[in-house]
């Protein structure tokens, strides 16, 4: 069976036209993480919209190709520019940058696009090992556990989130989960907060308030953008790009293992992924004092990290119908559009789609490999491309995107109203994430938890007699509850005992 | 194009400039978000916080009118989930606030804000901004379905790109209006032709 869906994957992929189709994808996706502004989750939200009267495989894999170019593109604007084209490349700039100014740029670019190739791939392994894995396992969760999962999806996401204020990446999240709750509820049909207004009886459509928070905040900070000072890319020898590479494997398996668990966090994702590898390595090194100063291993963490998180961000959107990233939570609603249901039950009644979703991720990254590795010469013109007149036109097809799902100029009203909500939330330092992750998983918790109530007659006491739900219980609470002053000054006496055990 | 390059060997003197980066330079905490400084931004929490708590007033009250309407048991009305997300909210709104109050006074943030939302509308940059916004708000709430997509969209881009770029010359205009009228052939030529996408 296995045999047989993998041959219908790759017939996918190797028709004229889908090999064409996919090609262009990562060649746009690649464009797109190079452009500063241009986000993986804006090309994803983009493409779905664009890419909806396409057959639901074919749209399928443009997206994954878009998804895995947009966000090793980033490497390149981040090497030669310091500007990341996506935040998912931020951790790159950090070694890249030094690199291209010492004359190795061309060098860098070569080795992060080995590791964003590495990243992916072990990624897919562990997409191929864990989501039949925990699609099995999500087949026990009922209805309490399905609205925990909810609510630790958006608690966790607003604490990773936040920069250190977990309050506000969880009013983000919980501003969301109110949004979600707009139009006629699962239950009972009775619409909500619709004010009178027909479109709302629906609900809010995902797509437009995607674009909205992600790529507007970008559109407008265009307006003000000034001059970017590039650093030409550099002749290199290929021999050195792949001993260096040789010599990082095991930074590369590390990074790209701990950049797939990032990713499968629900909302954390790509950014988090090349982060926390970067930091894991320099902590790890011989020689940290020169991370930062224009250290390539570096670079090869913060690209296996990034790039593994895309696999990782997977994991949970098709296992459990969560995304792990904001890109990620665009591909589910592009699933969902094209008449994919992930989920516990994705192994039971689409069991080929986990199949095309491994060969169209394995084959995006070989191209993305290719083109990424030939195109620096059209990198260094793409980068000049200015960005005051790039960012207006990538606005017009927005509102294609937000448009095309529901053929309404309502969802196009949608898109402005979440784009200035975006723009506030930036401006006010509240993390995006949760308040997406929120509107998504709002209508599960609403929905679960009502049922839950109802199979028991309001009953709250299976939620603390069944395993998982306890599980999630304490998981919601150890990350709720530090921060609050009452549960510190408790714990105070502990930590104590804690520390002097360690001093002594 | 406006862009300086140096070249392969010689390093470049400063470091690039942008209202978007230099991000690497911005304080991370170890999963690498910007660090918020609370200082900072504690008069805009202030804000939010009063609006928030607002917010959820409100919501809970409306939602209270779902149950009445309805006439069910409480867990089962559509308003129960609202009311508790909502107080969910309303807790955390009022811990911003309190964190807030911690940093300074009431009286010093109305002070903060006031001297806050003036510098704001005497910033070229937010100028800017705002116009931009407001021609794409005329774009969203006036042109589109009132008139074809091509025309509309190449107004509001000509109009766009004129604004951003603008420096008193007719040469560099008449350029922005001809690269607005190719991006929105572009844009229609390959979604609406190509791909079959339908236009608003």
């Amino acid at each position: 069976m296995v045999l047989e869906y993998l041959s219908q994957a790759f017939s996918i992929v190797f028709t004229p036209y889908g090999f064409i189709a996919l090609t262009f994808a990562v060649f746009l996706g690649l464009i797109f993480g190079m452009l500063p502004g241009l986000t993986a989750t804006m090309a994803v939200a983009l493409l779905t919209g664009l890419t909806y009267s396409f057959d639901g495989p074919l749209a399928v894999m443009v997206l994954l190709g878009v998804y895995i170019g947009a966000i090793s593109g980033g490497c390149q604007s981040a090497i030669l520019l310091n500007i990341p084209g996506t935040p998912a490349s931020a951790a790159t700039a950090v070694d890249g940058f030094p690199l291209a100014r010492q004359g190795k740029g061309g060098l860098a670019i070569f080795v992060a696009n080995m590791s964003s190739f590495s990243g992916t791939i072990i990624s897919v392994l562990m997409l191929i090992m864990f989501t039949p894995l925990l699609t099995s396992a999500a087949l026990k969760f009922n209805s309490h556990e399905m609205f925990l999962l909810s609510v630790f999806g958006v608690v966790i996401c607003g604490n990773l989130t936040s920069g250190g204020r977990p309050v506000k990446g969880w009013i983000a999240g919980f501003v969301g989960l109110l949004i979600s709750q707009v139009g006629r509820d699962t239950v009972g049909s009775f619409a909500r907060f619709t004010f009178g207004n027909m479109n709302l009886t629906g609900g809010i459509s995902l797509l437009p308030v995607m674009i909205g928070l992600f790529g507007f905040p970008e559109i407008v900070a265009s307006f003000s953008a000034a001059k970017r000072q590039l650093v030409q890319s550099q002749k290199f020898s290929a021999k050195e790009g792949f001993s260096i590479y040789r010599r990082n494997w095991f930074n590369v398996i590390r990074s790209s293992v701990l950049g797939a668990v990032m990713g499968a966090i629900p909302g954390v994702g790509e950014d988090t992924g090349g982060w926390l590898s970067y930091w894991a390595q320099k902590k790890s090194a011989k020689n940290p004092e020169m991370y930062g100063k224009g250290c390539i291993d570096g670079v090869v963490s913060a690209e296996a990290g990034n790039n593994a998180a895309v696999g990782g961000a997977i994991i949970p959107v098709l296992s459990l119908a969560i995304p792990g990233s904001a890109p990620a939570a665009v591909l589910l609603a592009a699933f969902w559009m094209h008449g994919y249901r992930p989920g516990p039950l994705l192994m039971t009644d689409t069991p080929e789609f986990l199949y095309y979703v491994i060969v169209f991720m394995v084959v995006s990254s070989i191209l993305m490999w290719f083109l990424a590795s030939n195109m620096s010469k059209l990198s260094v013109r793409i980068l000049q491309i200015d960005q005051r007149i790039l960012m207006p036109t990538i606005f017009i097809s927005s509102v294609i995107g937000a448009f095309v799902v529901n053929n309404r100029i309502f969802d196009v009203k949608l898109m402005f109203v979440f784009g200035l909500i975006g723009v506030a939330m930036n401006y006010m330092k509240y993390p995006s994430a949760p308040f997406l992750l929120g509107v998504i998983l709002g209508n599960m918790a609403d929905e679960n938890l009502r049922r839950a109530l109802i199979l028991y007659d309001g009953s709250i006491m299976p939620f603390f007699t069944r395993p998982i739900s306890i599980f999630f219980i304490i998981f919601i609470l150890a990350l709720m509850l530090p921060q609050f002053a009452f549960f510190r000054k408790l714990t105070a006496p502990l930590k104590q005992v804690f520390s002097r055990k360690k001093n002594t | 194009m406006s862009v300086k390059k140096t070249s392969a060997n010689e390093p470049a003197t400063q470091p690039a400039e942008d209202s978007l980066g230099p991000d690497t330079e911005l304080e991370r905490d170890v999963y690498g978000i910007e660090v918020v400084d609370d200082a900072k931004t504690s008069h805009q929490d202030f804000l939010t916080s009063l609006i928030l708590i607002g917010i959820s007033i409100y919501v809970i009250i409306t939602s209270l009118g779902y149950w009445q309407k309805q006439k069910v048991v409480f867990y089962e009305s559509a308003g129960f989930v609202p009311i508790l997300i909502t107080s969910g909210l309303l807790l955390m709104s009022i811990r911003l606030m309190r964190q807030s109050l911690k940093q300074d006074s009431v009286k010093n943030y109305i002070v903060r804000i006031k001297k806050g939302t003036v510098e704001t509308i005497k910033s070229n940059k937010v100028h800017r901004a705002l116009v931009g916004l407001a021609l794409f708000w005329v774009y969203v709430f006036l042109m589109l379905g009132k008139m074809p997509f091509w025309l509309a969209s190449f107004l509001t881009l000509a109009a766009v790109l004129v604004f951003v770029r603008f420096d008193k010359k007719w040469q560099t205009s008449l350029k922005m209006i001809v690269i607005a009228a190719l991006c929105v052939a572009g844009i229609v030529g390959l979604f609406q032709f190509a791909f079959s996408v339908p236009m608003p």
